[in-house]
């Protein structure tokens, strides 16, 4: 979860007396960066509410938010267990270190992607619906 | 660079994305398997005889020389209920006063080597710190076994054969 992202939530009269004003939250295009920039945007519309991330509003049920707490759900870090889990349960491994240091020392099934060639063409080689790892050398 | 290639890879519209950050590095010190041109090359964990004696801190010295000799060593390794080594008693060490603990005849914080390590790479580090042996053990502190000098050595001048 992207801890920058966070939203204004009107209250319930307000939204349901709004709906234009509900439209207006398409996902992504109304992620603050900061609670002081969500709040302003409220008061610009003259609407009270409160300020929370999309996770929270996805808990309180605005099933739309469900979607953006996936959007920017960031990379999760896993470590030498869970890597191990998540392969044997078909996970994809990806090593992006430069294609000379895979060839001479690389995980088992990791398959190579140079972090320079992972764009759209570099990454049709995997399957977005199945699970992805990456890793390099080290975390420096 | 895996954060960024992670991070990448979710703008390209990727869902499911994690990222192992301690790496490469972080499973070759685990003493894991990997594939590739190293691997078909010797390295310290292959060549650390993993038949090392070992002994825990509250053992006698006497004890320990014992087991050691009827086993045809003359090293053993210090350590605890996980492997974790705590220390190493080569043959100065080990023909000490008998009554002494392990914890007292023992040499303190040996230092270690991990098990990716070439054995070209051994060999020269053996060579030029005169070590006759060296513990190798995984990241975590856990022994792998004790490299012997004169099992490296051999190994390495094979490969650069």
């Amino acid at each position: 979860m992207n801890s920058d992202a966070l939203l204004f939530r009107p209250d319930d009269e307000v939204m349901s007396c709004c709906e234009n004003v509900y439209e207006e939250w398409c996902p992504n295009s109304k992620l603050f960066g900061d609670a002081g920039q969500a709040r302003r945007w409220g008061d610009q519309r003259g609407m009270s509410g409160r300020v929370m991330d999309p996770a929270e509003a996805s808990r309180l049920g605005m099933s739309d938010w469900a979607d953006v707490v996936q959007e920017v759900a960031m990379p999760k870090e896993i470590d030498r267990e869970g890597l191990r889990r998540m392969v044997a349960a078909g996970a994809q491994l990806v090593e992006v270190l430069p294609a000379e240091e895979y060839a001479e020392d690389h995980l088992p099934q990791a398959i190579s992607i140079p972090l320079r060639h992972i764009d759209a063409e570099g990454a049709k080689v995997l399957d977005k619906d199945r699970a992805v790892i990456v890793y390099c050398w080290d975390s420096a | 660079m895996s954060p960024r290639a992670a991070w990448r890879l979710e703008s390209l519209g990727f869902r499911d994305v994690y990222d192992y950050t301690v790496g490469k590095l972080d499973w070759l010190a685990a003493g894991l398997p990997t594939e590739g041109t190293n691997a078909q090359k010797p390295q310290a964990g292959g060549l650390a005889r993993m038949d090392v004696p070992t002994c825990h801190l509250d053992e006698r010295l006497t004890e320990v020389r014992q087991r050691a000799q009827a086993a045809g060593w003359n090293a053993a390794v210090a350590v605890n209920e996980e492997r974790v080594v705590f220390g190493l008693l080569r043959a100065k060490e080990l023909a000490g006063d008998g009554e002494q603990l392990i914890s007292v005849a023992m040499r303190p914080g040996p230092s270690t080597f991990r098990p990716y390590v070439l054995a070209e790479e051994m060999a020269k580090a053996m060579l030029d710190h005169k070590l006759e042996s060296t513990v190798v053990t995984t990241s975590d502190g856990r022994l792998v076994g004790l490299l012997l000098q004169s099992d490296v050595v051999p190994a390495a001048g094979s490969k650069s054969a």
